[in-house]
């Protein structure tokens, strides 16, 4: 098992380095950091040589991805121009806010779109199946910025609107207390909820309906195994598998930041960071978020990895 | 004679689908008495399995039933779900087709054994049923039984899954096992071994079998009495000699002609030619018409009755009678 | 001809296609168009998708007002007989601008899909059929595109080379054919060893020859699923790319650059973000609608329950 992980984190190693000397290339080809400064040259040669410089902009389009490998390597991430702070640090901070929506929303969607799709396989081609079915298609083509508005309006100044009372917060994490936080991140979190419920509940009902059809089932319920067992038991831990990996794909992916739903909430989390190291041609913080989310999808990947031998005792790691 | 152990009446099954209603099994009756091995044989298709789920009430809650199962005087079908949960596993266990996916394969091969115990044993320890199903796991000649109870289903081969779902069935020494085509997934040799076991078991228990297979050959040997189904319906019943050497009907005669000879006196095969007709809109007449070689203008407009022609011995065939003139083994 | 297969089948299959009356195809293809038919909801998103496409192509010109024209005594207007979705703050009619919008995410959605899939179809039909060295470094390559975030990539493009609705769709196709290689990939893994595939290598068919003719045909209905999907998907990220501010840009207009322009009067005007939002939803309400009939009428196993 250990050396299986270690072999796998390895294999990664090259791909990663390959892609972040990539997007190194491709974020100084494509921007230019000194836009503003040419035009009041000589005026501020100072403010162009120190951009020069903090860009490494004198070394060879090629080459400079070379100078970040080499402090990264030392742990050293660089220093986000358009933030004003260390890459590592930003990643920390902002990580943190981010967990703050993608934890609660990762539990709760995950475990709503498991029952929603345990309900559904029970019944399938019935009215209650056909009813979230529905919703999930809906659900499910609803563009994630669209839901944030909507869900904004509706849960926040409509029903300020209708009854007078504001429940929850609809931008910026404000976060004094417990409660105060609870209200920040309840709109943001809800979003990625009902966006995930609706992709993860047609998968889980796929998977759930395939295992309720299999042999052993059958052979469960021919023992005389109560139909609650024959569900949360048998059929359960089977359908199980293939969702594990669903999961990990998606928590890794909530915790490196869901770019839009943070954006439109003003939420400080990393997706915001991303769109204005994009926005502001700053490599290190880009090569930064890059790096943190492919380490963590390499990551929750090997905890999948590792879950699905634990749930099917035919994976072997060798 | 003993009170039936199994009385089936006019047991109807069919499936609702987007056409129509798929008729899988059509007005069938009949009988297991205590201890009797009942072999149904017939064409893929042809409703076996179906009968036997229907028995067992496994069927999905969209599924059309009609008809008697009377067990030892309960009626199956009328039960609450919980009774008839009751009933699974204890009185009447199944064994299925294919083991390499009957078994669960995330739990241990014990453990699936230990559940069937206990799920009717309700006071007896964990320990204890683990003692039984290794005991089982070796009656059944599973080797070192003690070490493959502990392994998963992916560990066993074909063969010894199979074992191990007999083992499981007959945990709780249930009054009637029904086999559906126990040995068909298997090789050849270890068919033989299989079916050596469910007569040890037999032997052993005393229960009545339900023997659902394609294989005429295996019918031969273990059998008390026969049940030929074709296209939903019962075809012919009777005893072993009945059926093999006196049987009344074409469709039984065409089974036996299509199968290699027990003795390998038979120097050639003659498949039966076409197909079964469709269960969704069965035509008028006999079902077996199309394929039969017997077939005259009556069979065209009239399905036959099942036709009483000895004590245990029917036929459904309109020239039932006619074929007694005939030798057995050499069909028209 | 090094080429050919075996005579007999040879001559069956071109007799069959001469008359057109290759009965297997022929049957899987009623069967499946059958299926496909009486699929309630596939028809619901096909007659959806017709309506909408129908409305953003005539309805502007009904409407009458070019989607740049600007109006500025008209400014901010509700829906009414004259404009109806309203206007914008400097007056443009706003039907007219998310029929325009409504446009490009079709188009681009299915020129993308299109071209993702061609390609995504080639390149795992050679990985899975060469095998070995070819298909390692495809899988690397896959490997690679996942590993960068998309939105960074696309908004690089963006910046460095703009933003007309066919480049757009170039590199969404360019990023999503991956899919449709592994699906594709794995079908032909498995059809490679079987019977006539040996056969026709047996007789000396070309590596091409093989896959062109042996191979893509049996891959079609899988990626037909796919490529439908796959629209639905470019259409959300094309209107997320344009609703950031990387996508399609003013003076041109796309649906999620619309619901971007509405979203700072959502609070007085919700209406206006609504209108550019529920098309985006319908159309890919619709066009998922139409996936999920095709892959109940595509795979025969979908919905037969065995017993
Ligand atoms: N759940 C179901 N839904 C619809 N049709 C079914 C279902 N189960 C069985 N059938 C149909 O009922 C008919 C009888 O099936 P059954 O399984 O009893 O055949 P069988 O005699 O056991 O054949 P085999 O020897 O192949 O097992 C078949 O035509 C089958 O397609
Ligand atoms: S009834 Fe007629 S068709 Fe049917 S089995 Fe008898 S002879 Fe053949
Ligand atoms: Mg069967």
């Amino acid at each position: 098992m250990f050396a299986y992980i270690t072999r796998r984190v390895l294999a990664t190693v090259p791909l990663l380095v390959v892609a972040l000397y990539l997007v190194h290339v491709m974020v100084s080809a494509t921007t230019d950091p000194l836009a503003d400064f040419r035009l009041c040259l000589p005026r501020c040669q100072d403010g162009f040589d120190q951009i020069v410089e903090n860009y490494n902009l004198d070394v060879n389009l090629w080459l400079r991805p070379f100078t970040w490998f080499e402090s990264a390597l030392g742990g050293d991430l660089g220093r986000s121009e358009s933030l004003g702070l260390p890459v590592t640090t930003i990643l920390w901070d902002r990580g943190i806010n981010t967990a703050m929506i993608a934890v609660p929303a990762f539990l709760v969607g995950s475990i709503v779109a498991l029952l929603l799709s345990i309900y559904s396989a029970r019944r399938p081609y019935t009215k209650g199946d056909y009813a979230l079915t529905g919703l999930s298609f809906i659900g499910f083509a609803f563009p994630s910025f669209v839901m944030a508005l909507v869900l904004q309006n509706l849960l926040a100044v409509q029903f300020e609107n209708w009854f007078g009372v504001k429940p929850f917060n609809t931008g910026r994490k404000t976060g004094e207390n417990f409660l105060e936080l609870a209200r920040d991140v309840f709109l943001p979190a809800l979003t990625l909820i009902i966006v995930g419920v609706a992709a993860d509940s047609r998968f889980g009902r796929a998977s759930m309906i395939e295992t309720l059809n299999q042999d052993y089932i059958r052979t469960a319920r021919a023992k005389g195994v109560p139909e609650k067992t024959v569900v949360w038991k048998h059929a359960l831990r089977n359908a199980l598998i293939p969702l594990v990996t669903l999961w990990a794909l998606n928590f890794s992916a909530l915790l490196s930041g869901a770019v839009v739903t943070e954006s439109i909430y003003s939420w400080p989390g990393l997706g915001p960071a991303f769109l204005t190291s994009i926005g502001e041609a700053d490599v290190d913080l880009v090569l930064g978020i890059v790096i943190f989310s492919a380490v963590l999808t390499v990551a929750f990947n090997l905890v999948a990895d590792v879950l699905y031998g634990i749930l099917d005792p035919r994976i072997r790691f060798d | 004679m003993t009170a039936p152990l199994l009385k089936v009446d006019h047991l109807t099954v069919g499936f609702p689908s987007k056409a129509g209603v798929v008729g899988a099994v059509t007005d069938v009756s009949f009988e297991i008495h205590p201890g009797e091995v009942l072999a149904v044989v017939g064409e893929s298709g042809s409703g076996k399995s179906v009968t036997a789920l229907a028995v067992m009430r496994l069927h999905s809650k969209s599924t059309h039933i009609s008809g008697s199962v009377m067990f030892n005087d309960t009626d199956l079908l009328a039960l609450p779900e919980d009774q008839m949960r009751a009933i699974r596993g204890r009185d009447i266990a199944m064994i299925f087709q294919d083991p390499m996916t009957a078994l669960n394969p995330v739990f241990t091969v014990g453990m699936q054994i230990v559940e069937a115990i206990l799920l009717h044993h309700h006071d007896m320890t964990k320990q204890k049923a683990w003692e039984r199903a290794v005991e089982l796991l070796d009656m059944v000649g599973v080797p070192e039984p003690r070490r493959r109870a502990a392994q998963y289903p992916h560990e066993f081969s074909g063969g010894m899954r199979q074992r191990a779902m007999i083992a499981m069935a007959i945990s709780n020494d249930p009054k009637l096992l029904i086999a559906d085509e126990p040995t068909t997934a298997l090789d050849v040799t270890v068919q033989a071994q299989v079916m050596e076991v469910l007569h040890e078991v037999k032997r052993a228990t005393g229960s009545a079998i339900m023997l659902i297979t394609h294989d005429l050959g295996l019918v031969a040997g273990s059998a008390d009495r026969v049940q030929v189904m074709y296209a939903s319906r019962l075809f012919e019943t009777g005893s072993i000699d009945e059926i093999f050497y006196e049987s009344r009907n074409p469709y039984t005669r065409a089974l036996l002609d299509s199968i290699p000879d027990l003795e390998g006196t038979k120097d050639e095969l003659h498949p039966i030619p076409g197909n079964p007709p469709s269960l969704l809109r069965p035509p008028a007449g006999c079902p077996f018409r199309p394929r039969c070689s017997m077939a005259i203008e009556l069979c065209r407009e009239q399905t036959p009755a099942l036709i009483q022609i000895a004590n245990s011995h029917a036929s459904r065939c309109h020239r039932a009678d006619e074929l007694a003139v005939l030798a057995a083994g050499a069909p028209a | 001809m090094a080429d050919t297969l075996m005579p007999g089948s040879q001559a069956a299959i071109n007799a069959d296609e001469m008359e057109g009356l290759s009965d297997k195809p022929k049957s899987f293809g009623r069967l499946a168009f059958d299926r496909f038919v009486r699929h309630r909801l596939a028809l619901v998103g096909v007659f959806g998708l017709i309506l909408i496409a129908a409305a953003f192509i005539v309805g502007p010109w009904i409407s009458g007002y070019p989607f740049d024209e600007t109006n500025v005594r008209d400014r901010m207007l509700g829906p009414s007989a004259s404009h109806w979705f309203g206007t914008d703050e400097i007056g443009r009619d706003l039907f007219t601008r998310t029929a325009r919008g409504g446009r490009y995410s079709l188009v681009i959605g299915l020129v993308a899909a299109t071209l993702a899939t061609v390609f995504g179809t080639l390149m795992g039909a050679i990985a899975g059929y060469y095998g070995k060295a070819v298909d390692a470094v495809i899988a690397q390559f896959i490997n690679l595109i996942l590993v960068v975030p998309f939105l960074l990539t696309l908004a690089l493009f963006s910046l460095r080379f703009g933003s007309t609705w066919w480049r757009l769709a170039l590199v969404l196709a360019a990023l999503l054919w991956t899919r449709i290689a592994r699906i594709v990939r794995g079908i032909v893994l498995s059809l490679k060893e079987q019977e006539f595939v040996m056969a026709a290598r047996a007789a000396g068919a070309s590596h091409m020859r093989i896959v062109l003719r042996h191979i893509l045909p049996n891959v079609i209905g899988a990626v037909v699923v796919e490529v439908t999907l796959l629209v639905g998907t470019v259409i959300v990220l094309e209107s997320t790319l344009s609703f950031l501010g990387l996508g399609v840009k003013a003076p041109d207009t796309s649906l999620g650059l619309l619901v971007s322009d509405a979203k700072s009067k959502i609070d007085d005007d919700p209406i206006r973000v609504l209108t550019p939002g529920i098309m985006i939803v319908f159309i890919v309400l619709c066009v998922n609608f139409v996936g999920d009939g095709l892959r109940d009428a595509l795979d025969p196993k979908s919905k037969l329950e065995k017993n």
